[in-house]
């Protein structure tokens, strides 16, 4: 069902299902050891804690069936897609949304566990959207037939551009609060660039995805973050957030 | 330090490519692994500090980068300096002892002498030596002369304490192991290097194995 409605509404309410998903399993932990006073009836209690137990099992054993029919969209299996390939002519946003949040979730996991409220897979969309109407251009030049005969600086330069657009508004999106400190929009500049400068690394490069290269991806961005969520709320965020994307593109490829 | 200079000068345009990230940590736990080995320790390696140290090393060099055009040979000494200070400035290897090393020669005693007093200080300079030794063997047909004292503990001393106040003076150790002027007041400025004016002698590396 979920398929059948717009990505942007689908991602959202995947979002809340995970809310709902942590939560159950946050209480579940409560649960394990102490005692705890009851609010309600024990019978309607009984009732809510079966159906919020139910919620999470199905969710575990979706997450697990897709994980068994689809092994390439496990986190082990990623495999990201050069930028082209997301923004082609064939609409690629549904698997933009699928390998981006994988992608953020893993890099967010190597932040620590905090991470996983802030990854949220409604931004993408969002973010996605934005992109194709601010890089038309630059969209354009990635699928172009003559994008291996550019120099590979100017490669890096379009890459990093779709990059900062994609980023620049991710980062204007706050994750649950109305604005949020420079560290928290460092953190989250820290779980969703790797994916992005990974994905942008094999557009420029011509090579296929491997796991190497969201690792060094990471390790990029980690050393890079603080400059990204400076570049973020300045006043040329676009321009900004392009320079720091071409610098770590130019010493990746 | 040979085996690996030898190593990466199999790497085609080395230069290059330490400049690329995966490049540079491939070759610096190599190093790690190598040296370590020799020498009975085990290096655990700070992935993210050493991608910070990269990252900052390149700004570096690129807010200078003109001085390559004037004299490649000293700029690349000058930025095999600089990495040097960043690896002591953000220390990214923690050493373990994992044993006592094989009999061996004069030579590599005072190497484990130098490896027992600071075993991440011999892994830093080991690496930026062999690099820079590598790229003047490819784009100069020889590696820069060692100074003797290199492998002088009392130098190391004098190296570790200096540095433990102003990690930027590694950079003028660095010349000063290659056996060059340096300016020990400016170390990170390339415009202060005693050559920096000189142009470019492409057979300076020859000539000074021939003095030595």
């Amino acid at each position: 069902m979920l398929r059948e409605i717009s990505g942007g509404i689908s991602s959202q309410a995947r979002d809340r299902l995970r809310d709902l998903r942590d939560r159950v399993q946050a209480r579940r932990r409560e649960e394990g050891g102490q005692q705890r006073t009851r609010l309600l009836p024990p019978g309607i209690e009984g009732l809510l804690g079966q159906a919020a137990s139910m919620v999470d099992d199905t969710m575990i054993a979706a997450r697990s069936l897709s994980h068994s029919l689809f092994p390439e969209l496990s986190d082990e299996h990623l495999a990201m897609l050069p930028l082209d390939r997301y923004f082609g002519a064939g609409g690629g946003e549904r698997r933009f949304r699928h390998d981006m949040y994988r992608a953020a979730r893993i890099a967010g996991a190597r932040i620590g566990p905090e991470t996983a409220a802030l990854v949220r897979e409604g931004v993408l969309s969002e973010a996605y959207a934005a992109a194709r109407r601010q890089c038309a251009e630059s969209i354009a030049m990635l699928a172009s037939q003559g994008w291996g005969d550019k120099a590979g600086e100017d490669r890096a330069g379009e890459a990093a551009r779709l990059c900062a657009a994609l980023l620049g508004s991710i980062l204007a999106t706050p994750a649950g609060a109305a604005t949020e400190d420079r560290e928290a929009t460092e953190v989250r500049a820290g779980c969703y660039a790797p994916g992005l400068l990974a994905s942008a690394w094999s557009s420029v490069d011509g090579r296929a995805y491997e796991p190497q290269t969201l690792e060094l991806a990471m390790l990029a961005v980690g050393a890079r973050r603080e400059r990204l969520a400076t570049a973020a709320p300045s006043e040329r965020p676009a321009e900004e957030l392009a320079a720091a994307f071409h610098s770590m593109l130019l010493h990746l490829i | 330090m040979q085996d690996f200079t030898a190593a990466l000068s199999t790497t085609p345009d080395l230069a290059h490519g330490m400049r690329k990230l995966g490049q540079f940590r491939a070759a610096f736990e190599d190093d790690a692994r190598r040296l370590g080995a020799r020498h009975g320790w085990r290096y655990d390696i700070d992935e993210q500090a050493l991608a910070r140290m990269f990252f900052d090393w390149i700004d570096a060099i690129g807010a200078q980068a003109d001085g390559a055009r004037a004299n490649r040979a000293d700029f690349t000494l000058f930025c095999g300096g600089l990495a040097l200070a960043g690896l002591v400035r953000s220390a990214p290897a923690r050493a373990h002892a994992t044993g006592r090393p094989a009999s061996r020669g004069d030579q590599e005693l005072a190497a484990d002498r130098i490896a027992r007093f600071w075993p991440e200080g011999l892994l830093y300079v080991d690496f930026c030596i062999s690099v820079v030794s590598a790229v003047f063997e490819q784009e100069f047909g020889a590696p820069p002369p060692l100074d003797p004292s290199l492998d002088d503990l009392r130098t190391w001393w004098s190296f570790r304490e200096n540095v433990a106040e102003d990690p930027a003076l590694a950079a003028a150790f660095f010349d000063r192991f290659l056996g060059r002027e340096t300016d020990w007041t400016f170390p990170g400025q390339l415009g202060m290097r005693p050559d920096a004016a000189i142009e470019e002698d492409r057979d300076a590396p020859a000539k000074a194995i021939a003095r030595n």
